[in-house]
């Protein structure tokens, strides 16, 4: 099988099977615009917005994941479910939410649609059920509304039904 | 993505990747081509590094968006609140999810108007991407309309239409007065039509022919070009289905004619509406249909028998040999029928099951016409099928003594049904029954059951005076015998409420959530007595001396609460007309602490819920229908006001899927 050398921003080299690698549409760019041929075992593709530990996290979802049928087209109308995350996910994305995060944004770097979906989908696990004050805390999140704005906001939500 | 100069997990984190927290995990590494990452050995590292990572994640557009995408109606209103860029991310989704601002329009449709358009003034974000006018002559109080005179109508909708792209527009009117609303639909309809996606059509004024004459615009053409849903008088409560068709036939084929990317037609399309539905090919669009067979024009006849012939695939089908009368009574004509016309109905009928049965999930009928085709007419086993509707009558199951759903073969038909809903109606004591219930129907003597089913919905009908045929407590016998595995159990609009209590506690023992609506016609009855097994006597004397009785285990000596090991759930909708007599004892009337102790406290763990939706008295803390008092004994909530008894009731879902707050 033929292998590509992936190198993490803290300078660790994982040597990766080329179709796992090119799940990372980002990666499958950079092979295919170098002309990376699959026996190209030596080439090191460096990685420099991922550190080691979760390049192998990345890379660990990805080996397990590499048989999956592609991920569907973008579809506004289809309903968007966050209760069906494999156990397998679940067990996988059972980390501390810096660490949950770093994978968010490796998976955003690295354009790996399935693994961004199913970041997102732990994250709106957790936020779902909160109280506004609940999520910032949870997220640290700076509250910028003035009291004037937040009342609008609570004032519009009066309105709203979902149809 | 990552900052260069700090790292939360290329050196603080174990094999199992779980930050460990700043000391000796903590090592320098040289980065290659990158610059040196931090030494994060601090106290409050770990804090920091989770800050910057969620300043990274959130301030990512894309990665925000989609984490909020998958969020539901309730938690993006939630979290428009979090802070600007989650609002602004948060409204974005809620207008693609069809969030309608209602505006109420009965006797205070312009305030609520004027209050709308004067909230919109001050934002830009608005959450809506449509509109929901509503206009109903009367409310729940009987107060008639007051629309207020006006000149200007930008006065009530300057902002509503400059800051809301109105895609999705629901009328419900119903009325033949003109108010602000009406000039509200039309200014949408006649401007803005080019921009609707979905268009909610229940209710139109009685007067009404055509939505052109009535809004006094022209709607030639394609005048909704971009309309892809047309919704028709939908209800979650099925009762409603039998109601005479709020919306005429000359409207639809107004919409549809002008619709022509439409996609989707949902709610209840009679067969006087399928010659545009035929024309312009839609068959394979339509969802729901109610075949309502007399009485027929020739012309109808022909576009019933051409529908059939298309293989419609409908997923909710309501079928009747009847039509509503008045008054929740169902005439019948359908006996006078020629016998070769008859027959035309039940093949008619074989061929739209036949051609739906593996997308039908949800069929309505009325008892006869149930009888009918399950008994004579040769229907094909509907597998998908697991919600059943039955407009039914109490008076022929009961009071005629003709026994008739027991002697149908529910798993022959239904064999996966979960959910049965009876609606309590009258048949004209002059119904001939003879067609439906023929010589060998009657001397069946087959008894069936169907242990599919596990919830049960039983619909009276709410009246001052009792009405044997709108609700006998004697038919949930009947029904326990039939549906024996029921584990939910909704009772509404009814007047029996004690009757109904006392049989409640023998009749399903598995039975897991109880919702009661019901009218209270002798506000001050005590139903101690009922609710924990005692005699009234007993049940007085605990009360009097409860102190002296709280160390004692009173042992029950009729069927009570305590029947129902695995209720989890019990709900109460209550109403009493006549408003409580003064000076009540500070226990109210209708349960005092001795059900609270000899019953409620007494149920097995986790704990008995119990919710209480009561209209009150206007002097509150007299209403014997207060129970704060309970509060000791089980997690009981109490609602002071609802709307009406006869208003939507709710299901049991949507009860245990009520806020916290609320509940």
């Amino acid at each position: 099988m033929p292998v590509v050398r992936l190198q993490s921003v803290d300078g660790e080299v994982f040597p990766v099977d080329v179709e796992i690698a090119r799940m990372s549409f980002a990666i499958r760019n950079m092979l295919d615009d170098l002309g990376v041929q699959d026996n190209d075992a030596e080439e090191v593709i460096p990685l420099p917005n991922v550190t080691g530990p979760i390049l192998r996290k990345v890379i660990e979802w990805c080996t397990h994941h590499k048989d999956d049928p592609p991920p569907p087209e973008e579809d506004d109308t289809r309903e968007k479910r966050t209760d069906d995350i494999p156990a397998w996910d679940q067990e996988f994305l059972r980390v501390d939410q810096a660490v949950l995060f770093d994978i968010i944004l490796a998976a955003n770097y690295l354009d790996i649609k399935g693994l961004l979906d199913v970041t997102c989908k732990t994250v709106a696990n957790m936020i779902k059920g909160k109280t506004p004050e609940e999520i910032r805390k949870l997220f640290n999140i700076k509250n910028d509304f003035t009291p004037a704005e937040e009342e609008q906001i609570r004032k519009e939500n009066e309105w709203c039904e979902e149809k | 993505m990552q900052d260069p100069t700090i790292s939360s997990s290329c050196s603080e984190v174990d094999n199992n990747l779980r930050i460990q927290g700043s000391g000796p995990d903590i090592v320098t590494r040289e980065i290659v081509r990158r610059a040196p990452v931090f030494v994060l050995n601090r106290a409050g590292d770990r804090k920091r590094i989770e800050e910057y990572l969620c300043q990274q994640v959130f301030g990512i557009p894309l990665i925000l968006k989609e984490i909020l995408s998958y969020l539901p109606f309730k938690d993006l209103l939630t979290t428009s609140l979090v802070n600007k860029s989650w609002n602004f991310f948060s409204r974005e989704i809620l207008r693609k999810l069809n969030c309608v601002a209602v505006i109420e329009s009965h006797e205070t449709s312009c305030d609520y108007l004027l209050m709308l358009n004067k909230l919109l003034a001050n934002t830009e974000n608005v959450p809506f991407n449509g509109l929901c006018v509503t206009f109903t002559s009367t409310n729940d109080n009987l107060e008639t309309h007051q629309c207020v005179g006006y000149e200007n109508l930008s006065d009530f909708s300057c902002h509503i239409l400059s800051k809301i792209c109105i895609k999705f527009l629901e009328v419900v009117y119903d009325d033949e007065k003109t108010c602000v609303a009406v000039d509200l639909i039309r200014r949408i309809l006649g401007e803005r039509a080019e921009s609707l996606e979905v268009f909610s059509l229940e209710h139109v004024s009685d007067d009404a022919t055509s939505l052109g004459s009535w809004l006094g615009i022209d709607l030639k053409g394609p005048w909704l070009p971009k309309l892809h849903t047309l919704l028709l008088q939908m209800s979650d409560n099925l009762y409603d289905q039998i109601d005479e068709f709020k919306v005429p036939c000359s409207m639809v084929e107004e919409i549809v004619e002008g619709a022509p990317n439409l996609r989707v037609i949902r709610g209840y399309i009679h067969p006087e509406c399928l010659g545009p539905i035929l024309k312009k090919k839609l068959v394979p669009v339509l969802t729901n249909f109610h075949y309502r067979p007399p009485p027929e024009l020739p012309e109808t006849r022909k576009w019933v028998r051409e529908f059939v012939m298309t293989n419609p695939k409908l997923h909710s089908f309501s079928f009747s040999t009847h039509i509503k009368d008045f008054d929740h009574v169902l005439k019948e004509e359908f006996s006078k029928w020629p016998r070769a016309d008859q027959d035309e109905v039940g093949r008619n009928l074989s061929w739209i099951l036949q051609s739906s049965k593996d997308r039908l999930v949800h069929f309505d009928t009325d008892q006869l016409s149930l009888i009918l085709m399950m008994s004579q007419w040769n229907i094909p086993v509907m597998h998908q099928v697991r919600c059943l509707g039955i407009w039914h009558s109490a008076f022929l199951e009961i009071n005629s003594n003709v026994p008739t759903l027991s002697k149908l073969d529910w798993s022959k038909n239904f064999p996966n049904l979960k959910e049965v809903c009876i609606f309590n109606i009258s048949f004209p004591r002059d119904t001939n029954q003879q067609v439906y219930l023929n010589e060998s129907f009657r001397l069946r003597d087959a008894q069936f059951c169907c242990q599919t089913v596990n919830k049960l919905t039983v619909k009276g009908h709410y009246e001052h005076e009792s009405n044997p045929d709108r609700f006998d407590v004697r038919q949930m016998q009947v029904f326990r015998d039939i549906f024996p595995n029921v584990k939910k159990l909704i009772v509404s609009d009814i007047n029996q409420f004690s009757e109904l209590m006392t049989q409640m506690w023998t009749l399903w023992p598995n039975l897991e959530g109880i919702s009661v609506s019901a009218l209270m016609e002798t506000p001050c009855s005590n139903f101690d007595s009922i609710f924990t097994g005692l005699t009234p006597a007993e049940a007085n004397y605990v009360y009097e001396n409860f102190e002296d009785c709280k160390s004692l285990k009173i042992a029950p000596v009729q069927p009570c609460l305590l029947n129902l090991p695995k209720l989890k759930f019990l709900m109460f909708t209550l109403e009493h007309p006549k408003p409580c007599k003064k000076n009540l004892l500070s226990d109210s009337a209708f349960l005092t602490r001795v059900t609270g102790h000899c019953a409620f406290a007494r149920m097995p763990k986790p704990k008995l819920e119990v919710l209480v939706r009561r209209r009150t008295c206007r002097e509150r803390a007299n209403c014997n229908l207060a129970l704060d008092h309970l509060k000791a004994f089980v997690p009981t909530v109490l609602l002071a006001i609802f709307l009406s008894i006869t208003s939507k009731f709710w299901t049991l879902e949507q009860i245990f899927n009520l806020p916290a707050i609320v509940r």
